[in-house]
């Protein structure tokens, strides 16, 4: 009898395992990988055909317009950027004013945060809080409400909020300028959502990382001002990198770029102590320099005009964005972190970021 | 500079209706007219030729022009959901290669380069004809996919007439419309005052949020006012002078899309329309000399928060034209003559007051054998831009009778579109104009036969068309150091099939019309930035199209049922995306009450009556069911 029970253990134990083994199988088929990279595909303004495409780095294999396949609609109109929370992903859509979000095993439409005036990028500071850049407004960050998905407040930031970064109990929002110019990085409490201090720094930040030692860097555009036909330029300042020292009183160093040259964007390695910066108008190319480095490197590390770039956390490969138009499919490529091409893989319209689970 | 032609010198012309030559695919028949078209003599010979039904714009006298035609199979028209921004497009070409005519004045703006069909109301219309196929050499520049001939008729001897036509719709659309007329044996004038609106704001099931929802659509208000004055003067047997004036106010928001509901972008409209035109024929030679004015002043706001969008562009063309009319060998009948452009482009974003001078030299013969069996005919148009002259473009056709009642017919063309001023001077921080662009062109074939039977009691028509249109030289956006600049590099093979049956009968208390309207087309990439696309069907061109009308008349109560189907038409360049097919059907009775002075005319329409979503644009909603009712006080 023992003998038997015994038996029966064994032979239940194989068939759950089976059994599981069989559900994980088919669950490998339906759901994201764990380390699934989603990049944001633009599309083109007021055409309503941006898109998300499911990288999967294991089977190097891209799934594109993900988010219309699997919930069976359009997913709007300028998407912007994709912000990723463990088991929640937040896709900004800029010109339908909303983020959509979405479960990250499936990326099942779960909910949706309205009524945003120009939302750009989005980081959650809680589980029940975060914070999405506007330019709308005049410039704000707009406090939502995760339990619910409702705006609950509105902070004033300078113009064109850009990407943010949490650091410490901190929020650091790069004003850009937007549609203008600004030369500010507003610093947000974020347990009382009220603004602690604005920082000087160079014209139009933009995007900002944080680096091994915890300085947080901003990548500053530089200000171009056109004549009234814009066949000129007619006056421009200088691009910068600088690095913010969050700790104590908030310091800032800069290093200078280029007077001529500005550069849109900026990644870090995964190294946390490689910048990665490049991209934009009249700037042709991605260069990288050390966090330690003082002083900015002329060896290119890609020739390539992109539209956008990041870096996979986990591998250190470098992805850049290609947009030829923004009526034909973009392309993005692959490097290894220092510089090898890999290959290349056919996107969405207008692919300008990627966001990693 | 400025090269307006006065009629200082005198001249001759006919004033003959429509030449019997004209091979005309009646798709909706209407009453015969007298018109006052460009070079009616030669054109459009062997050309497919439709006439739009007049019933369909009586009866919804506050439509445009627009929503009129876009119940016929020939063409495809894209709007922004309701907005006042319509696009045609004729045979697989694109929304630039159809030139719309108006009293034979090509409307082309220089600065857009094409002309609104939407912001022409059909209040001020006689009659509209759709000339398919490329035919520059009759009507310049942008005629390479077709023309649309909108004409005002002058009619003599009628005495004197007044028209009070209300309509009143869904979505509180309204038009009041004020028409006076007196006719006497020398001396035609005629007055139309026009006042439009509507809100548009209908409800549609959104099915791109979150949670589907039915919502009203918004931003999405239209209206505006209009004066046209026509006039005729006989000077003794021989000849007639013509003038036309319009006048147009309209405002028109552009609508939000399922997708962003955020709109607050509108446009205002204003133009100007004036022309005169001065005919003498005696026997078989005639003069003919015409000069128009047409301005456009379009202002767009678009008041994005930090980004407030403004463009007021103002384009301006001067027209004038001579030519003569005569017979050589008694069997060759000749019409030759010159026309003179001059177009100006005002607007902050180029960089000075643009100007385009040209003069066209154009030349057309027409022969017929003495049993009618065979008529050929050709036309040849050079334009001198500067001192340079474009490329020649031309056409050659015939015609010939296999049996009673049957004619094959063939037209072979070369056609050609300037390139717009947006196109060559257009300079923003996103976009920069290319100065060096060259004419778009296009070389078209086609063949067909036509089976015409007319009877006592009515008509039996049957034509079926095959063509082939390669158009080159096309000019796109490419980005250049991320801005955008205009190439001539792509090159698109436009080719299908059109057929057309027309059924009618007449009897003593009524009457009964069937016709329907097919095409097929296949509008590919030949060459174009990317290989990938190459071989892709045009964004927006349906394969299918197919327009059906139904009329019944009985005493003094009418019917007329359309019927519209239109194909998917992919929205995306590599064809992944499209906009699925659908159907229409649009409804309208009418009943005429008689009295001994004057008579009133009712008219009720249902429209999509199947209450069927659809899309022209991708997610512009288009409204469902709605309905329209239309009164008309007459007196004569």
């Amino acid at each position: 009898m023992k003998r038997f029970t015994n038996l029966m253990i064994a032979a239940s134990l194989i068939l759950a395992l089976f059994a599981s083994s069989c559900k994980k199988d088919d669950k490998d088929d339906t759901s994201i990988n764990s380390n699934g990279v989603f990049i944001t595909n633009e599309g083109a303004y007021g055409k309503g055909n941006g898109s998300v495409s499911y990288y999967n780095p294991d089977k190097n294999t891209v799934e594109n317009d993900y988010f219309s396949i699997v919930n069976g609609r359009s997913l709007g109109d300028v998407v912007q950027s994709m912000y990723i929370d463990s088991d929640k992903g937040y896709i900004v859509v800029n010109n339908s004013g909303k983020v959509e979000i979405v479960n990250m095993k499936d990326f099942k439409s779960t909910g949706v945060i309205e009524n945003l005036s120009q939302p750009r990028f989005l980081t959650v500071i809680n589980d029940t809080k975060a914070y999405v850049t506007c330019w709308g407004n005049s410039g704000e960050v707009a406090v939502i409400d995760l339990t619910d998905n409702t705006l609950t407040k509105s902070i004033p930031v300078g113009s064109g909020p850009e990407q943010l970064i949490k650091s410490g109990n901190n929020v650091y929002v790069c004003n850009s300028g937007g549609f203008a110019t600004d030369n500010t990085i507003s610093v947000i409490n974020s347990q009382t959502d009220e603004l602690v201090t604005t920082i000087t720094v160079g014209d139009n930040p933009s995007d900002i990382v944080s680096d091994s030692e915890g300085y947080l860097w901003a990548l500053c555009k530089g200000a171009v001002v056109w004549n009234a036909d814009y066949t000129a330029i007619e006056s421009q300042t200088q691009s910068q990198l600088v690095r913010i020292d969050p700790t104590g009183n908030i310091s800032v160093k800069g290093i200078n770029i280029s007077e001529t040259l500005h550069p849109a964007h900026l990644a870090i390695g995964k190294d946390k102590q490689t910048l990665y910066y490049g991209g934009g108008f009249n700037f042709s190319g991605i260069y990288s320099i050390k966090t330690s480095d003082t002083h900015i490197s002329e060896a290119l590390f890609s020739d390539k005009s992109f539209y956008g770039f990041a870096v996979n956390p986990e591998t250190g490969n470098f992805y850049g964005f290609l947009a030829p138009s923004f009526e034909t499919a973009g392309t993005m490529y692959r490097y290894t972190s220092t510089g090898t091409a890999i290959d290349k893989i056919t996107l969405g319209i207008g692919p300008n970021g990627a966001s990693f689970r | 500079m400025i090269k307006f032609y006065t009629f200082t010198v005198l001249l001759f012309f006919s004033f003959k209706t429509i030449s019997q030559d004209i091979v005309i695919d009646t798709l909706m028949l209407i009453e015969e007219i007298e018109i006052s078209d460009s070079r009616p003599e030669n054109s459009g010979i062997c050309s497919s030729v439709l006439n739009i039904d007049k019933d369909l714009f009586e009866l919804n006298s506050g439509y445009s022009v627009s929503q009129i035609l876009s119940v016929s199979g020939a063409l495809n028209i894209k709007t922004y959901g309701t907005s006042n921004l319509a696009s045609v497009s004729f045979r697989g070409a694109g929304n630039s290669h159809t030139a719309v005519l108006w009293n034979g004045f090509n409307l082309e703006q220089a600065t857009s380069g094409g002309s609104n069909i939407a912001l022409i109301p059909v209040f001020f219309v006689d009659e509209i004809k759709l000339q398919l196929g490329g035919a520059s050499s009759q009507a310049g520049s942008g005629a390479i996919g077709g023309i649309i001939r909108i004409n005002n008729s002058s009619e003599f001897n009628k005495g004197f007439s007044t028209r009070i036509t209300g309509n009143y719709g869904s979505f509180n659309s309204h038009s009041e419309g004020v028409e006076l007329s007196m006719s006497k044996k020398k001396i035609f004038t005629r007055i139309r005052l026009l006042n439009t609106g509507s809100e548009n704001n209908f409800k549609y099931l959104n099915t791109e949020k979150f949670v589907s929802q039915v919502q009203r659509q918004t931003n999405s208000r239209k209206y505006g006012k209009g004066f046209a004055n026509d006039n005729g003067f006989k000077i003794g047997d021989n000849q007639i002078i013509n003038t036309h004036f319009k006048y147009q106010n309209d405002f028109g928001q552009i609508p939000s899309t399922m997708q962003s509901e955020n709109s607050k972008a509108d446009q205002n409209d204003e133009s100007y329309k004036i022309s005169a035109d001065y005919k003498y024929k005696k026997n078989d030679f005639g003069i003919k000399a015409r000069a128009g004015l047409f301005i456009n002043n379009i202002l767009y706001r678009n008041p994005i928060d930090g980004l407030n969008i403004v463009s007021d562009i103002r384009s301006e063309t001067q027209i004038s034209e001579m030519e003569i009319n005569f017979n050589l060998f008694n069997k060759l009948k000749i019409n030759t003559g010159i026309n003179n452009t001059y177009e100006k482009g005002i607007t902050n974003y180029y960089k000075d007051i643009k100007e385009r001078n040209r003069s066209s030299f154009f030349t057309s013969g027409k022969y017929q054998n003495k049993t009618k069996k065979i008529l050929l005919a050709s036309s040849i148009r050079a334009e001198l831009l500067g001192n340079k002259f474009l490329p020649i473009t031309w056409s050659s056709s015939g015609k010939i009778k296999i049996i009673e009642n049957l004619h094959f017919r063939t037209l072979i063309s070369k056609n050609y579109r300037l390139p717009s001023f947006n196109d060559l001077y257009w300079q923003d921080a996103y976009a920069k104009g290319n100065p060096d662009l060259k004419s778009e062109t296009g070389f078209s074939k086609e063949a067909g036969f036509i089976f015409d039977k007319k009877i006592k009691t009515g008509e039996f028509y049957f034509t079926l068309t095959a063509y082939d249109n390669n158009i080159s030289n096309l000019i796109i956006l490419i980005p250049e150091e991320n801005v955008y600049s205009p190439k001539n590099i792509r090159k698109v093979q436009a080719r299908g099939l059109e057929t057309g049956i027309k059924y009618s009968y007449s009897g003593k208390k009524y009457f009964f019309e069937f016709s329907t309207f097919a095409s097929y087309t296949k509008s590919t990439n030949k060459e174009t930035v990317s290989e990938e696309l190459t071989g892709k069907q045009l964004v927006y061109i349906p394969v299918y199209k197919i327009g059906s009308l139904m009329k019944f008349r009985y005493k003094t109560y009418g019917i007329i049922f359309t019927k519209p189907f239109t194909g998917k038409r992919f929205y995306t360049a590599d064809n992944n995306k499209n906009l699925p097919a659908f159907t229409l059907g649009n409804i309208t009775t009418s009943k005429d009450f008689k009295f001994s002075t004057y008579k009133i005319k009712m008219a009720f329409s249902i429209n999509n009556i199947w209450n069927t979503t659809y899309q022209l644009t991708e997610w512009y909603p288009m409204p469902g069911i709605n309905f329209n009712i239309n009164i008309s006080f007459i007196i004569n």
